[in-house]
């Protein structure tokens, strides 16, 4: 079965405005976002800009996207049913390129995910 | 815009390459000696590093659990679970650091689990006479990095200057020395050059080399090339530790593992696919609480010799440890979290996982490496651990070597050397020879990768050692011509093709060390030669890089303070 994977693109280096891509992925025996994403990095669009330097096992908590508008831990989630799934950068930091955010830099907010001491 | 086309140059004291617990504690070390220090790191900083995910264990003989422990027996007990491999200076300069650095972290605000009366709580695991394993339940790790990560975050007096999402490509050096070290900066898509009296490397292992492996995905050993190829000597090359039971289905999971050894004292049994219990055939008394090394060898054999499960793995069966619904609440990471992805947690697939970097760069008990002005510690070195490393000896190794080497490096400041414009022209000229119409990377970082686990893990033949040989020369070549596709800023695509290129070139290492060391010991098990060779063999593989490949010599065991129990260790072999 087919997945349409939707990511949003952007280097604020050189683009002027964001963009969405659409994957099209062989739904397989992996389950999680993450394995999707890494996947696409790797064997797909060697462009693509996903955290690379992770746990994969909810240890480190930077893996972190919105999976169709809900901020995740792409570790621990599985992809969503049905033929498309939107992932964008997480809100609340200044975003580096395409899904990395810089977790240093914080943009102050009402409501922001807490990653520090996760 | 072009990639890397800025520059940005950096001055330091004393330049912190890795940023888990032993660059953490190095870091700590030298600003504690007045070093203004930089401190990088390849991810999220506090975040990326294996340091994380160590679970369980920080082996330190404090005595609480048994007052007969002392350093001097955890000296032992490495040394004989090392088959007698280990450079005994450097066990002994590790198992007499490792209670202070206890105290160490409980000053930088680390719990520990403690009894009521305030004292460590020990556990036990294979291979330790005593309990000894002081802990924070499945977080040790993690609450280890927080608490050096806050340290290093107290603005008092600390003069740590951290740099993240920095991709260090190459050390630089000069008349014999090194001088700092070139890297790609993430964020700003800036080349960097940091100038530095002293470098220590602290950049962790290499289990990404291999297919199946529970480490942090940087976990690349680029840091063990960088030194390689500026002269550093690396020994035990061929040493790999291999956990024996990490999840195999769903495909997910494969790699990670199952907390923790502990289990295997408290009860846990393997079954074949056919429900034979099968380690009661080779150890009828110990039967799952064996060594690791041993472990892993019977179930790789089990699977490999056809007695496997669908997956590919062997049973576990957890259902007659006593109280496992309180380990199983207590450790909700390794087993409640599994549920979602349909693991039962009573019963389930697992398979070893490469778990542990035995060799690495060779130290000195400063540690310092055989070239000026580079310094290393934690996993990225070898020596300390011999051919296996017991439960919990990582990271009170990362902090005993972390501090020796950045205390070290702080007081014998090298010369400020400018790093010149051709350096940086040559390093930028260098990775972006990666850069083009793209030659799939992933080509040939897959194949290496299941090349490594199929012929130079867990069971090895010369047959099969020369055969990844061959095929590693293919891989070489194949490297020469690999390019991630060209982008306006740096992406991991392009970091990936430099740590595949660093990865072709430690496998040369490791192969070549794996043929050269004609018997088994440790980690380290081939077919054709499956005995222990004591009369010839307690020597370390030593491999220098030349410009014809590696260079290998060997040099004895200094079995300076434990010799007694070679005999023993000689009757233990027998019966591998």
């Amino acid at each position: 079965m087919k997945l349409r994977v939707r990511v949003f693109r952007y280097d604020p280096r050189v683009d002027a405005a964001p963009r969405y891509q659409v994957y099209e992925v062989d739904r397989t025996g992996k389950l999680r976002v993450l394995d999707v994403m890494e996947h696409l990095c790797d064997e797909v669009d060697p462009t693509l800009n996903y955290r690379r330097y992770l746990c994969r096992d909810t240890m480190c908590n930077t893996c972190f996207a919105k999976v169709n508008g809900k901020q995740r831990l792409t570790c621990l989630e599985k992809v969503p049913e049905g033929e498309e799934m939107t992932i964008e950068p997480i809100d609340g930091y200044r975003l580096i390129r395409d899904l990395v955010v810089d977790f240093s830099a914080p943009i102050p907010r009402r409501r922001r995910l807490t990653v520090g001491e996760g | 815009m072009t990639m890397l086309g800025d520059t940005q140059r950096r001055v330091c004291d004393v330049l912190v390459i890795g940023s888990g617990a032993a660059g953490c504690r190095a870091a700590i070390e030298a600003a504690e000696y007045g070093a203004r220090v930089i401190l990088t790191s390849k991810g999220v900083f506090g975040k990326s590093g294996t340091t994380n995910l160590a679970c369980v264990v920080y082996d330190a003989a404090v005595g609480h659990a048994d007052p007969r422990d002392s350093p001097q027996v955890q000296f032992e007990d490495t040394v004989i679970y090392g088959r007698f491999l280990n450079n005994q200076d450097l066990a002994k300069r590790f198992a007499d650091e490792a209670i202070k650095s206890v105290y160490d972290l409980e000053r930088y605000g680390m719990e520990w689990w403690k009894t009521e009366d305030g004292r460590f709580l020990q556990l036990t695991s294979p291979g330790l006479r005593y309990p000894r394993g002081l802990h924070n339940n499945e977080e040790t790790g993690k609450k280890m990095q927080q608490a050096l990560v806050r340290e290093i975050r107290r603005s008092t007096r600390r003069t740590i200057e951290v740099i993240e999402d920095l991709f260090i490509a190459d050390l630089v050096r000069a008349d014999g020395r090194v001088i700092g070290a070139i890297g790609i900066d993430y964020k700003s898509g800036a080349l960097v050059a940091i100038e530095a009296r002293n470098v220590i490397l602290a950049t962790g292992g290499l289990g990404m080399m291999y297919s199946v492996t529970d480490m942090e995905a940087g976990a690349t050993g680029e840091g063990i090339a960088m030194a390689y190829r500026v002269g550093a000597e690396l020994v035990d090359m061929e040493m790999h530790q291999f956990f024996p039971t990490a999840f195999v289905h769903p495909e997910s999971l494969r790699g990670i593992i199952v907390t923790s050894s502990a289990l295997w004292v408290l009860g846990l049994k393997l079954y074949n696919a056919a429900g034979e219990r099968f380690m009661e055939k080779y150890y009828p008394e110990e039967k799952e609480n064996v060594p690791r090394d041993i472990l892993s060898r019977h179930i790789f054999l089990e699977i490999a010799e056809g007695r496997g499960t669908e997956h590919g793995g062997v049973w576990i069966d957890t259902r007659d440890i006593p109280n496992f619904d309180v380990i199983r609440k207590e450790r909700p990471r390794t087993y409640l979290w599994k549920d979602r992805f349909g693991v039962k947690t009573d019963r389930f697939e697992v398979a070893p996982t490469y778990h542990y970097t035995l060799g690495g760069i060779r130290i000195d008990v400063d540690g310092r490496t055989t070239v000026a002005g580079l310094y290393a510690a934690g996993e990225c070195t070898g020596g300390v651990h011999g051919a296996n490393r017991l439960a919990g000896n990582a990271l009170p190794d990362c902090m005993a070597f972390g501090r020796v080497a950045g205390r070290h490096a702080a007081l014998h400041p090298g010369p400020q050397v400018p790093i010149d414009d051709q350096e940086l022209a040559r390093a930028r000229r260098r990775i972006l020879a990666l850069v083009g119409d793209a030659v799939p990377v992933e080509r040939v970082n897959r194949r290496l990768r299941e090349l490594m686990y199929r012929h130079v893990g867990i069971i090895r033949s010369g047959e099969g050692l020369a055969a990844a040989r061959e095929e590693i020369r293919t891989l070489r070549h194949q490297a020469t011509q690999m390019r991630t596709p060209q982008a306006a800023s740096p992406t991991f695509g392009l970091l990936r093709a430099l740590e595949t290129e660093a990865m072709v070139e430690l496998a040369e290492v490791i192969v070549e060390s794996a043929l050269l060391r004609t018997e088994s010991r440790g980690a380290h098990y081939r077919t054709d030669y499956p005995a222990a060779d004591n009369v010839n063999w307690l020597r370390n593989v030593v491999a220098r890089r030349t410009p014809e490949g590696p260079s290998l010599t060997t040099v004895p065991v200094d079995l300076k303070y434990l010799r007694a129990e070679v005999v023993a260790i000689e009757a233990q072999s027998a019966r591998l």
